[in-house]
């Protein structure tokens, strides 16, 4: 007996992409590895806060994970916590910070699960010093109707184990993972702020600070007007020392699921309604002091009580590019990408750099450079610019993120992704019938 | 305290037992699937930090499972209540009237349930305060062409309850009878009804709210009961041209 299929509509997390089809919600492991006659292709979900829809579409049925959401396992002494995929991060944050330990990669909201972060290979605030979510993960499990249920770990299955973590689905349901935890010693952050005049100048500070810092990211004005483009701040977040670790009760927020972010039918986001925002931002910004101090888990999650700013992009949705340079190129990236704002003038809101210091391989966002992410509302000129960023990034030898833009032509990730054909091979070779398969996997050609 | 969850591993049973050990109670959760059981006990012990001890037995066909969880429960050192979120169906439980199927969907409704209160009352009536908990289901309002021996066995079962309040009346121990609209659970994700579906969390925080109190028969979702009134009141002569 398999979980009862019922009628679903599904949306990217942008608003850009949506599909009706049928959806499963698998209570109890016999209905995950329980043989099904039915051979349709099928994608497993999270909690679909993918911008790309990597978790529905092509016909698949749609395995929606969020009820195997228990924690199986939890050795402080060791730092391990062995987690089911539909446990969030909000879940481990809970568990964890108790025993004055977290995950060290953490992407901004808490709803995202465990098995979305290893399908996309997340990556969290200062990925110079955590490097990428599969560096976190000792083992999984995975299943596959055809395979059955698979352990697997950097050294059993090596090279399955590396195509699924960052594999965005397509090798089977990821049901549980065993996951390294590190040592937080303290439950405040102190953010200490630099304001700078451009991404440009932020480039530097980044990369000094990201070393010896929990986290270092920079917020630029990224409304299209020449004398405002690029101010901007960088962030240095330190944990306070010697916080005693205290019970953590998970501060209340509400969920935004994809479909109330785009509840709003118009975007806030465009023209003067940016300009205002953003100068106001920046000027209160200047206005605080210095040095703050913050709660771990409002550092960790900063969207989870600031869910609003999605919201303002409404039912036409938002689109981001993320792009990975290295940092050699980066500063002339970043001063071609300001000529192409300034000239197309596209609804964009914001630009963030961070510094990586990782190693690529097959189709996961990782390297050595900056990472430049640039958030826009969703228009003509949005795709028009995203259009030409595409070409710059091929020109420039960087690699967007696959995760993050639902409209990126497979083109540009094969052009951009070396072993963007050992990956496809690698997943056929394992998966010959392609059982798995989702818009981004037909999208992508993969 | 401590309680016996029947039917722990997924819907209804893990909502409750979720609830339970938010609330700081000590657990001991029965269930056929041991993987599931396995798993949320031990979600239950790191998240909440209680005693959740488990045991698989298919309680409808396990002839000595009422002995095997006084053993376990006393295990424990006592326990303060019994929860009985324990339920089949079959989309086949139609009038074809098989009679291994309806067997099975009697036993597992029913006499399971009715097996395991009478081994485990004896305990109970020791005890200052305790708390019994049946789970009926709207289904069994009127028979229908449908869930035909499950809405059977879940009469049976409002019976059985009813005689059971009677009986520890003036004891320490509340019997409580709920009555289950359509729940959102994997049991109910086919039924396609403009009627919302019952919150199983939230009607965790309900049971535990009358915990140890004489509140008899509950429904849930409220509406419920309205609308089992108006189903007892339609006339034959219309309800047998009814199809759903």
């Amino acid at each position: 007996m398999n979980a009862h299929r019922v009628p679903a509509t599904f949306v990217s997390f942008d608003g850009a992409v949506s599909a009706s089809g049928v959806c499963q919600r698998p209570d109890r492991y016999r209905f995950i590895d329980a043989p099904d006659p039915d051979l349709a292709p099928r994608i497993a979900r999270g909690g679909g806060y993918s911008y790309a829809a990597a978790s529905f579409g092509a016909g698949s049925v749609v395995q929606d994970m969020r009820r195997f959401n228990r924690i199986l396992g939890f050795d402080p002494a060791a730092r391990i916590i062995e987690v089911e995929a539909g446990v969030t991060l909000g879940d481990v944050f809970a568990v964890a910070s108790r025993e004055g330990l977290g995950l060290p990669v953490q992407p901004g909201y808490p709803a995202i699960t465990v098995g979305g972060c290893i399908a996309a290979n997340v990556h969290g605030k200062n990925p110079v010093r955590e490097g990428t979510f599969v560096d976190s993960v000792l083992d999984l499990t995975l299943f596959h109707p055809d395979r059955g249920v698979l352990r697997l770990s950097p050294d059993t299955m090596p090279g399955l184990f590396d195509l699924t973590c960052g594999g965005y689905g397509l090798t089977g349901v990821i049901v549980s993972a065993t996951l390294r935890l590190e040592v937080l010693p303290g439950h405040v952050v102190s953010i200490r702020r630099f304001t700078v005049g451009s991404p440009g100048e932020a480039l530097p500070l980044v990369r000094e600070l990201a070393g010896k810092s929990l986290f270092a990211y920079s917020w630029h004005d990224g409304a299209p007007a020449s004398g405002t483009f690029g101010r901007g701040f960088v962030y240095q977040g330190c944990l306070v020392p010697e916080t005693p670790a205290r019970p953590a009760v998970l501060p209340a927020y509400r969920v935004l699921t994809p479909a109330a972010r785009a509840r709003l039918p118009f975007s806030v986001w465009g023209g003067m309604a940016t300009r205002a925002f953003t100068s106001t931002y920046w000027h209160a910004e200047r206005r605080r002091p210095e040095t703050t101090e913050t709660s771990l888990f409002d550092a960790m999650f900063p969207f989870a009580r600031r869910a609003a700013y999605f919201r303002l992009f409404g039912r036409p949705g938002l689109a981001e590019c993320q792009i990975l340079i290295a940092h050699d190129g980066a500063e002339a990236f970043l001063t071609e990408l300001r000529r192409l704002i300034l000239s197309i003038r596209p609804p964009s809101v914001m630009l963030s750099v961070k510094a990586f210091d990782g190693t690529p391989r097959l189709l996961r966002f990782d390297g050595r450079g900056v990472a430049i992410t640039l958030d826009l509302g969703r228009s003509a000129a949005t795709l028009d610019l995203l259009r030409r960023v595409d070409e710059l990034t091929i020109a420039a030898g960087g690699r967007p993120h696959v995760i993050k833009d639902s409209r990126l032509p497979r083109d540009v990730v094969a052009a951009c992704y070396a072993q963007y054909e050992a990956f496809r091979s690698g997943r056929h070779q394992f998966d010959p019938h392609r059982c798995y398969r989702s818009e981004l996997s037909e999208r992508l050609g993969l | 305290m401590t309680y016996v969850i029947v039917g722990a591993s997924a819907g209804v049973g893990r909502a409750l037992a979720t609830r339970f050990a938010s609330a700081g109670h000590d657990l001991l959760l029965v269930a056929s699937e041991d993987r599931d059981l396995r798993a949320t006990a031990a979600d239950l012990a790191i998240r909440h930090g209680v005693r959740a001890r488990w045991m698989a037995a298919d309680a409808g066909a396990d002839r000595m499972c009422a002995e095997r969880i006084a053993t376990a429960a006393d295990e424990l050192g006592g326990f303060d209540g019994v929860l009985f979120p324990i339920g089949a169906v079959a989309a086949t439980d139609d009038c074809g009237f098989d009679p291994d199927q309806s067997a099975r969907l009697v036993d597992v409704n029913f006499s399971a349930v009715a097996a395991i209160t009478t081994r485990l009352l004896p305990h109970l009536l020791t005890r200052p305060r305790a708390t019994i908990v049946g789970f009926g289901s709207v289904a069994a309002t009127r028979g229908r062409g449908k869930n035909v021996a499950y809405s059977a066995a879940k009469r049976a079962l409002a019976s059985f309850f009813e005689s059971l309040r009677h009986a520890c009346a003036g004891s320490g121990v509340a019997v409580q009878f709920y009555v289950l609209g359509y729940m959102d659970t994997e049991l109910a994700a086919g039924v396609r009804s403009p009627i919302p579906k019952g919150d199983p969390r939230a009607l965790g925080d309900l049971i535990l709210k009358n915990l140890d109190r004489d509140v008899g028969v509950v429904y849930y979702p409220w509406f419920w009961r309205a609308l089992s009134v108006a189903l007892r009141g339609v006339p034959w002569s219309l309800f047998k041209r009814l199809r759903f």
